[in-house]
């Protein structure tokens, strides 16, 4: 069914739509909450959690692509249930991992806690990305915001595992320059 | 800045990089079976060589790699895909090929046009100046700028400009004179199926708002009542949503942005003489030069496979026609 048809049965309130969304975005979803919590249970609990919070949200809200806004619930709930999980002490897997490197964006030297408006984050992430290339702002959108592995990613883009790190280190050498750049 | 914001970030970012990441994500390279699936398409592919080496063996002679990518079947997918989403990643130096926006814009379509830019030029300040005047006469505003100076040497500058999109075209064009382009890319996200739907969609729901307050007139007891309010309650915050959807649309159709990189490419010789920027591009050359094998390396092994099986076929056919000579 066309993502078109599917909002459609949300709109109309039509229950039909939970199961259009499972059976068209259900692996989707289940791959990114496992790359998160590599746990079944802990998956399949968001992605449930996903549908709910779909149905929810539309309407009012109208998604212009269905596909990315429920991978983007999907993602924030995994990431919060993460959090929940681990608190404090750190959890495996890749989000763990992602975390560590993207660590490597933050100033070394910034030991405060600054005030940090998100949607501004957002807009100067947006930009960064808009400026490099697309084989590597692909390649960091995989790893960071997917969570893909090294190696997945390496599979999906016919790189070494090797490349794919040194494209990452890169793009992060670039984003922190930048970020320090624009104050944070 | 903790380093969880950043990743919280990256939940909003633009919904054209997610598309675009998981378009690769679902291209399913040979590498990705496990050994059992290579097994069976490498057993296929022997039995369809007889059948496709005619075919295949002209294209050893392409040296167009460009040519072959556009030939590919995924490549083809992409540009169906981009298409289909109004994508129109234009790449760098390409800089004849630009989408025209001010046809766009008469034909009633409503784009999203963001360009990228980076120029260099060797008068840095007049240039600066002169961009400055031109955005102002075309009705155009800066949203955002920033300067850097690095050690002495190369000045950088970023902005971010808004121009009235029936103006962006020309705009682009004047800009783009007496400097070299460095690099010039361009997105048109293609909303106006998305309009269309978010208009459609108010009118329906306004012409439901009438037909409830009809029923609102005739309704006879509280509960009818209490429940006709509630719907109308719904309906009224929906428009308004609706309502402020479009006209932040209309906020991003009726101006273009061009964010713009302009560097000063004549270096201040102060503090770096001959010899440290002989040292410096030696250096440089050595990288590239091992980019350059880790290229063909790269390259030679994502097509290990069709070379195997082409030598395979030579061998047979050269085995084949040696029979029949013999013969």
């Amino acid at each position: 069914m066309e993502d078109k048809d599917i909002v459609a049965l949300y709109l109309d309130r039509d229950e039909k739509a939970i199961y259009e969304t499972k059976i068209k975005y259900g692996h989707y979803c289940y791959s990114i909450a496992y790359n998160i919590l590599h746990n079944n249970e802990d998956s399949q609990e968001c992605v449930n959690d996903t549908y709910l919070n779909t149905w929810n949200t539309i309407p009012p809200h109208i998604p212009n692509v269905l596909s990315t806004f429920i991978g983007k619930i999907t993602r924030r709930l995994s990431i919060d249930k993460y959090r929940k999980l681990y608190a404090d002490k750190r959890g495996g897997g890749e989000y763990a991992l992602s975390l560590d490197e993207i660590g490597e964006c933050v100033a070394s030297n910034n030991n405060t806690e600054k005030e940090v408006d998100e949607k501004i984050l957002v807009e100067k992430i947006n930009y960064f990305l808009s400026r490099i290339n697309t084989n590597e702002r692909n390649v960091f959108v995989c790893r960071y915001f997917y969570f893909d592995s090294i190696e997945e990613i390496a599979n999906r883009f016919n790189y070494s595992q090797s490349k794919v790190k040194m494209m990452l280190s890169r793009t992060r050498d670039k984003l922190k320059v930048y970020l320090e750049k624009e104050g944070y | 800045m903790k380093k969880e914001k950043i990743i919280d970030a990256m939940n909003d970012i633009d919904d054209k990089y997610i598309q675009q990441a998981h378009q690769v994500q679902n291209k399913k390279s040979f590498f990705s079976f496990d050994l059992v699936g290579k097994l069976a398409i490498a057993a296929v592919c022997l039995a369809l060589i007889v059948a496709v080496v005619p075919s295949i063996m002209p294209k050893m002679g392409s040296n167009n790699a460009k040519e072959e990518y556009i030939e590919s079947y995924d490549a083809v997918a992409d540009m169906e895909m981009a298409e289909e989403n109004g994508y129109s990643d234009i790449g760098s130096g390409d800089a004849d090929y630009i989408t025209n926006a001010t046809d766009i814009y008469e034909n009633n379509k409503k784009l999203i046009v963001t360009g990228n830019l980076a120029v260099e030029t060797d008068d840095f300040d007049n240039y600066l100046n002169s961009l400055k005047n031109k955005v102002e006469s075309v009705g155009g505003y800066f949203q955002s700028s920033s300067i850097d100076i690095f050690d002495n040497e190369q000045r950088y500058y970023y902005a971010t400009i808004r121009i009235p999109a029936q103006e962006y075209n020309n705009f682009l064009s004047s800009v783009k004179e007496n400097v070299n382009v460095t690099n010039y890319n361009e997105y048109v996200d293609d909303i106006t199926d998305t309009y269309t739907d978010l208009k459609a969609r108010q009118e329906s729901l306004k012409a439901e708002e009438n037909k409830i307050l009809e029923f609102y007139d005739q309704a006879t007891n509280i509960d009818e009542l209490m429940e006709i309010e509630s719907r109308l309650t719904d309906i009224r915050y929906e428009i308004d949503y609706l309502e402020s959807r479009i006209k932040n649309y209309d906020t991003l159709t009726n101006y273009s942005t061009l964010n713009i990189n302009i560097s000063e490419s004549k270096v201040y010789t102060k503090n770096v003489n001959f010899f440290e920027r002989l040292g410096s591009q030696f250096v440089n050359g050595l990288n590239n030069f091992a980019n350059v094998i880790q290229d063909i390396l790269l390259s030679f092994a994502y097509n290990f496979l069709q070379i195997v099986l082409i030598v395979i076929a030579v061998v047979v056919i050269i085995k084949v026609v040696k029979k029949i000579i013999n013969k």
